[in-house]
């Protein structure tokens, strides 16, 4: 942050963008808590690099948040401890999201709710999603069709839990 | 479920969660604690010189100014229980990554953008709007249903980070579309010399300082959150890398080579061949039993990509009762016992 008023502005884009940043992580994690950790770096990330990605922030802090998968985030919390605040115990609100969603979500490979999170969040097609994933078009349908595959399975289990 | 379902669950899912109250504040926190972090890393670098035991190395640092300092601050690179078959420096084992004229050129700024720079057995890749180029070696092809004509495979680094290329035009130098936290790589070419050691099959990204745990173990006192070091196999020795970075420079800072008999790590296998049938990879026979691939770890789905694959790499037993087969084309896969709920369900693919 090289001045006060870059300062102000990534504050303001903290305030403004930080709710669908952690929907956006949600969907990349299946769990609120690993996503707000990683909302926090890439905001971290976001604001450091913030003279050079101000033109458009939202797209820098998701795009980091695509790369930093979740394995990386947990290594990066066991590994780095002074970034955490243990006594910080987030309390995260959760409103209007049906919980199967979580669930079937958290059995998802991190890559299949990366590519659904692409595609339904970020209204990607196929070829944008291989593209943003570093992977071919094929890998990046299977990974679609996979998990969209198991969200249904998940649903279609539920359902019939459900049934009287 | 389809899309229209999907669609509104998602649009829930993004607009669903409250972040805390004070995200302004615990997001400064943050960066504070990623500055303090890169400030001792830079005390570290600036204080006191790694690169082995007795060795003073000068620093390139980012802005381009050189300082020296004592080697003993900082410990050597050094592999767990001290089993250590050879280092650079003990056994004047050329290492080409270090092998240098001076020690200023053990650190190095890195390429300038747009650039790439090749040290002899080391490539760097660089970033270039968020784009890497890599030196590439030709290792493997694929036929790909998809595509009129094989490809080159890269190898410069795993699916997540790699590129296929006509091979007509293939140079050895590829395009990658690598994420830009992902974007260094480096890895040092096998010896032409059998038995002569520091061959790093691959080093993985980091641009963090981890370390993949799921099959890289961490080696006792090699971390320290400023220093990062690596623990890769080539197929014989097991080697610690160790990598500062101080900005966007990396420097390789010292490189040992290790007992292959070290705790919590197997033997690799001989070299392996997977072959790639319709759909999946071929189940393999290993260790007197049938593996077969993982879903979320093969290539591609229902036919398409890689068809008539032949991957040739090596297997390691891995956590949980798997496989790891990794080959120098930058494949990596999971394999499972045949019959394990983990492998993949062919369906109508076969």
């Amino acid at each position: 942050m090289r001045s006060a008023a870059d300062a102000g502005a990534f504050e303001e884009f903290v305030v403004v963008q930080t709710r669908r940043l952690l929907g956006f992580a949600t969907a990349l994690t299946g769990n609120p808590h690993d996503a707000w950790d990683l909302t926090q770096e890439a905001l971290a990330r976001t604001g450091e690099r913030w003279h050079k990605v101000h033109s458009n922030p939202a797209a820098y802090a998701r795009t980091t948040m695509v790369r930093l998968n979740v394995d990386r985030i947990r290594r990066l919390r066991r590994e780095l401890p002074l970034l955490r605040a243990p006594e910080h115990a987030v309390e995260l609100e959760l409103d209007g999201i049906d919980p199967w969603l979580l669930d079937a979500l958290a059995s998802l490979s991190p890559r299949q709710r990366t590519a659904l999170a692409l595609r339904h969040l970020e209204d990607l097609d196929v070829a944008q999603i291989a593209a943003r994933m570093g992977c071919s078009v094929g890998t990046a349908k299977s990974h679609l069709s996979r998990g969209t595959e198991r969200l249904r399975a998940f649903a279609a289990r539920l359902a019939q839990e459900e049934a009287p | 479920m389809n899309d229209e379902f999907l669609g509104p669950a998602y649009e829930a899912l993004s607009n669903g969660v409250t972040p805390p109250p004070d995200a302004n504040e615990q997001v400064a926190k943050r960066m504070l604690a990623r500055r303090r972090i890169r400030q001792l890393t830079a005390v570290a670098i600036t204080t006191g010189v790694v690169i082995g035991a007795g060795a003073t190395a000068s620093l390139v640092l980012g802005d381009g100014r050189t300082s020296t300092g004592p080697s003993t601050d900082v410990p050597a690179v050094s592999c767990p229980d001290g089993r250590v078959i050879r280092t650079p420096e003990r056994d004047s084992v050329r290492v080409p990554a270090l092998d240098s004229p001076d020690d200023a050129a053990r650190a190095w700024a890195g390429p300038a953008a747009g650039r790439v720079e090749v040290r002899d057995g080391v490539g760097l890749l660089l970033r270039d709007d968020g784009t890497v180029r890599a030196t590439m070696t030709l290792t493997s092809t694929r036929t790909d249903l998809e595509r009129s004509e094989p490809t080159a495979w890269s190898v410069n680094g795993s699916e997540v980070c790699s590129s296929e290329t006509s091979l007509a035009s293939f140079t050895g130098e590829g395009l990658l579309e690598c994420a830009e936290d992902s974007v260094v790589q480096t890895s040092v070419r096998p010896p032409e010399t059998p038995g002569s050691l520091t061959a790093l099959e691959e080093a993985r990204s980091f641009s963090d300082p981890t370390t993949d745990e799921t099959e890289l173990q961490p080696t006792t006192g090699s971390r320290s959150g400023d220093l990062t070091a690596l623990l890769v196999r080539d197929g014989t020795v097991h080697t610690v890398l160790r990598v500062v970075r101080l900005d966007d420079t990396w420097h390789l800072r010292g490189l040992a080579a290790c007992s292959s008999e070290l705790p919590g790590l197997r033997p690799v296998s001989e070299t392996f061949r997977l072959l790639v049938g319709h759909c999946w990879v071929e189940p393999v026979t290993y260790d007197g039993g049938e593996w077969d691939v993982v879903e979320e770890d093969q290539f591609g789905w229902g036919g398409g990509m890689p068809r008539s694959w032949v991957g040739i790499g090596t297997i390691t037993p891995a956590r949980e009762g798997t496989l790891r087969y990794v080959d120098a084309g930058g494949v990596e896969l999971r394999l499972v016992r045949v019959g394990d709920p983990r492998a993949i369900e062919r369906g109508g693919c076969d």
